[in-house]
């Protein structure tokens, strides 16, 4: 099995592997202290969904692929990017870890993210062209799904 | 920069399950806006709903202006099945510590925060594996790892 097929949870001692030596490592001797590093989002295409979350969080970005990371990739049998089971997305805050998994999203989620913006109705229109769906409009927010169907809102944002 | 972000999490009981991730993350309960006592005060000035008023203290903040900060909102619903979300603790201090260190502190965070209500669910690692972490779920169910 390749790591392309790996089911990727963090649920499943199986895939340990896969999913942490996945994630580049960060220097962060925190000296035990602990701080919220990771955001994990579970989906069935981490890469398509990393550059959705990458544009829709202001200051984030897919974090870049370097040539040791790519061969680290290649000898795990993964050749296209578009397969990394774990991609991450970083900014100014907690990194994404968008981890694909088997299963597909059956109830809503009971976490989300906000975003929060200047103007509600330009920020939803900037999202719904990177591919998000509306769900629904209401008078300070608006409920959203990302293009893989986790939920979301854009809120306004007061200061 | 700060983030433009926050996170919501759907809960039953906003102020207990805040004052545990206020532990978890070293955050703090988000003081209420200036000349209010207390976000009640606020919220009944700004025309909020005497029945929507009483919760508690419902939204929590890093200290640090790292994190984002985290609402937690009440629903009628009961969590069902797995999140397809959660948070990742970190404390190990990262891979140039030796294992044993990483798995010492690892171990001292979920025991800490099992004090606090959480509940184990699985030890992260596996023979030859250079990484160790625990998974729990908070008081009320919601999945994270500590690594």
């Amino acid at each position: 099995m390749t790591r392309a097929d790996a089911p990727a949870t963090a649920e499943n001692p199986h895939v340990l592997r896969a999913v942490f030596e996945d994630c580049p490592e960060q220097v962060l001797d925190n000296d035990g202290m602990a701080q919220l590093r990771d955001i994990v989002i579970d989906c069935s295409r981490p890469a398509s969904l990393a550059r959705f979350w990458a544009a829709a969080l202001d200051g984030y970005a897919v974090a870049p692929y370097d040539s040791a990371e790519i061969e680290r990739l290649r000898s795990l049998g993964i050749t296209d990017l578009e397969d990394d089971p774990m991609v991450v997305v970083e900014g100014p805050g907690p990194r994404l870890l968008l981890q694909r998994v088997p299963e597909a999203k059956r109830a809503k989620n009971r976490v989300h993210v906000d975003i929060a913006a200047a103007s509600v109705e330009e920020e939803v229109d900037r999202l719904v062209g990177l591919g998000a769906k509306v769900v629904e409009r209401y008078e300070s927010h608006v409920t959203l799904t990302d293009p893989q169907g986790s939920e979301f809102c854009v809120t306004l944002h007061r200061g | 920069m700060a983030v433009r972000f926050q996170l919501v999490i759907d809960c039953r009981e906003p102020e207990p399950l805040a004052r545990f991730w206020v532990a978890a993350l070293g955050y703090e309960f988000e003081p209420p806006p200036e000349g209010f006592p207390t976000w009640d005060d606020y919220w009944r000035d700004v025309g909020v709903g005497e029945e929507e008023l009483g919760m508690g203290q419902d939204c929590i903040v890093d200290p640090d202006g790292r994190g984002p900060r985290i609402w937690f909102q009440v629903v009628p619903e009961l969590k069902a099945i797995k999140n397809r979300l959660h948070l990742d603790i970190s404390v190990s201090g990262g891979r140039a510590l030796p294992i044993e260190t990483r798995r010492q502190r690892v171990d001292a965070e979920a025991e800490r925060l099992a004090g606090l209500g959480a509940s184990y669910v699985r030890v992260l690692s596996e023979e030859g594996l250079d990484h160790y972490g625990v998974a729990m779920r908070d008081p009320e169910g919601n999945e994270f790892d500590i690594n």
